[in-house]
């Protein structure tokens, strides 16, 4: 087994690369010549102006994957539950809702307050689903955490349709959002979302040493030093921020944050310290690459990446379920 | 080191003032019934329960005020069950226990590398260093936790059941473990057992817990007597001195089974 360093830099290297494809591939195939000037910031023809709008679009995707890949690590951790996923636990659909009252009620236009009302709803979400999930014996089990996840999602989402109802103005709009995707993203969307992408993830860098305690339960988190609560308040609300403001811009994308820590895991170990930066780099990776897979699968239309993810990832939720140590992270 | 502790959960008072200073250097056994509070006194003492009142003094200052990773420094924690992350390796995971010595960056140093040898030499898990702890027997995975408290280097420890889930053998292999690490290093230990016998003789001090209080402390010699395991456990036995040990040990006395000459 190579040693952690280089599957670290292989993943920061796997992102350029993806990064690189995300440019370079698209619907439109687009010539040498024509992809250096869109580079440079020329958009004479098409083909320049297409490669200008593939850049926000791959920063998006690069960022958003390694933000719900490493909010599920940090999930995952914090709940001891293999099956935690943004997704999952209803967080992104919290964010979906939150953002959907708040366009379709009080007219919210994008601005800071739309990816703040976004966290805001998927913390709530959070909360809501964790006490569900802990209520009756033996507290908060992983299938019964993901069990009141799910039902939250599908609950928010008929209550997401109920208010897009009748409102033709906003319901194309909020109904190809809802699928999940990085497509139509500006620059200024980016710039919306970064500040909020950089606090979670220093909340993540802080996190990581603790949450290699908190993995030999609470106790002896405890008793190696760790202020268990502390912890665990502060990973929550990192990963709520970067799950909610990724769904804020790019709608609500499942799966990510589930399947990326754990192919990570058996690649890295269960050391926080390399587990979390390697799942941020594998989330940007499947992210970007299922991005560039729908626009290459049903061309000439693109299948919003969302989707892909979906694809993707039920499979390994099965798989995941299926083993018997469902229990033990 | 305890003053005046009134404890428990959820409102639910398990300890009703309990004063005990635990000697420096000696091994302290704490035994008695189920749920006579001698968990919770030593979760008390381990900083993992909030008292309702009184204090626990760790060198003369309340242990519940200081910095949880100061207090780490100095006491360790072996808690009933522990949880192992899946596939980690033996290594690895008494590495963790350095975790008080380490800084933000927390690279591991020179000096977290040779506690952590130490540690696996003193325990004789050093040839399961690379094996993964889920693979382990109880026996040996029990050893590798004692190793993590070790490569924590404090000077005090607090375990709780160290013996529980193990089979006799093992049980001594431990215990014998902890005499080494008290004699070797000087580490002050305090356990619960739940075998009197092997709490007997193992123990420089025993303290009896009866109802949430102390019922008796002291050495065994002089503690552990038939009356007070009546009145402890409310159970007829005899105490006889063990020829092995030299120690105390007791015959609990049925209803069945029992001889003559027993009466």
């Amino acid at each position: 087994m190579p040693p952690k360093p280089f599957w670290l830099a292989l993943g920061f290297a796997g992102v350029l690369a993806c990064c690189g494809l995300s440019i370079v591939i698209g619907v439109r195939v687009v010539s040498g010549a024509d992809l250096l000037a869109g580079l440079s910031g020329s958009v004479e023809n098409i083909s320049q102006a297409a490669i200008a709008k593939r850049i926000p679009r791959t920063i998006m995707a690069a960022l958003g994957g390694a933000a719900l890949g490493l909010s599920g690590a940090v999930m995952q951790a914090i709940t001891r539950n293999p099956l935690a996923d943004p997704g999952i636990l209803g967080v992104n659909a919290g964010a979906a809702f939150a953002v959907t009252l708040g366009i379709a009620w009080f007219g919210m236009a994008l601005s800071v307050t739309y990816v703040a009302v976004a966290i805001l709803g998927a913390a709530l979400a959070a909360a809501f689903v964790y006490v569900v999930g802990s209520a009756g014996p033996g507290g908060a089990t992983p299938l019964k955490l993901a069990l009141a996840g799910t039902a939250t999602s599908v609950a928010l989402a008929s209550l997401m349709n109920a208010v897009i109802l009748g409102r033709n103005d906003i319901a194309n709009s909020v109904q190809y959002w809802m699928v999940g995707g990085v497509g139509g993203v500006t620059m200024d969307r980016v710039g919306l979302v970064a500040p909020f992408l950089a606090l979670g993830f220093v909340l993540g860098a802080w996190t990581a040493p603790r949450l290699n305690s908190l993995a030999l339960g609470d106790e002896l988190a405890a008793g190696v030093g760790e202020n268990v609560a502390l912890t665990r308040a502060v990973s929550a609300l990192g990963a709520v921020i970067l799950a909610g403001a990724t769904t804020a811009i790019c709608g609500p994308i499942g799966f990510v944050g589930l399947a990326v820590p754990h192919m990570c895991r058996l690649i890295i170990g269960v050391d926080h310290r390399w587990l979390l930066p390697l799942s941020a780099f594998g989330g940007a990776i499947l992210l970007l690459a299922a991005d560039v897979l729908g626009r290459v699968l049903v061309r000439p239309a693109e299948l919003e990446v969302g989707i892909v993810t979906a694809l993707v990832g039920v499979p390994i939720f099965i798989i995941i379920v299926r083993r018997q140590r469902v229990r033990d992270l | 080191m305890a003053e005046g502790l009134f404890a428990g959960y959820d409102g639910r008072q398990v300890l009703h003032g309990v004063d005990l200073t635990v000697e420096t250097g000696a091994v302290t056994a704490i035994i008695g019934a189920n749920a006579c509070g001698k968990s919770t006194l030593l979760k008390t003492m381990a900083r993992l329960i909030m008292p309702q009142a009184g204090r626990v003094l760790l060198d003369g200052e309340s242990i519940h005020t200081r910095s949880t990773r100061s207090v780490a420094r100095v006491l360790g924690l072996l808690p009933q069950s522990p949880l192992a992350p899946e596939g980690i390796t033996v290594a690895d995971l008494v590495a963790r226990g350095r975790r008080p010595h380490q800084g933000f960056l927390s690279r591991q140093s020179v000096r977290d590398d040779a506690a952590v040898a130490t540690a696996l030499e003193a325990t004789g898990t050093l040839d399961l260093a690379e094996r993964s702890v889920d693979a382990l027997s109880g026996g040996q995975r029990q050893r590798v936790w004692i190793a993590m408290a070790l490569a924590q280097e404090t000077e005090l420890l607090l375990l709780d059941e160290p013996t529980t889930f193990l089979d006799v053998a093992h049980q001594i292999e431990v215990l014998d473990l902890l005499m080494d690490m008290n004699a070797s290093r000087g580490i002050t230990v305090v356990m619960v057992l739940h075998d009197l016998n092997l709490a007997a003789r193992y123990a420089d001090r025993l303290v009896a817990m009866k109802a949430g209080h102390i019922y008796a402390e002291g050495p065994p010699g002089a503690v552990f007597t038939a009356p007070m395991l009546q009145a402890v456990f409310g159970l007829r036995c005899e105490v006889i001195i063990d020829p092995t040990s030299g120690r105390p040990m007791m015959l609990p006395k049925g209803r069945h089974r029992m001889s003559e000459r027993a009466g």
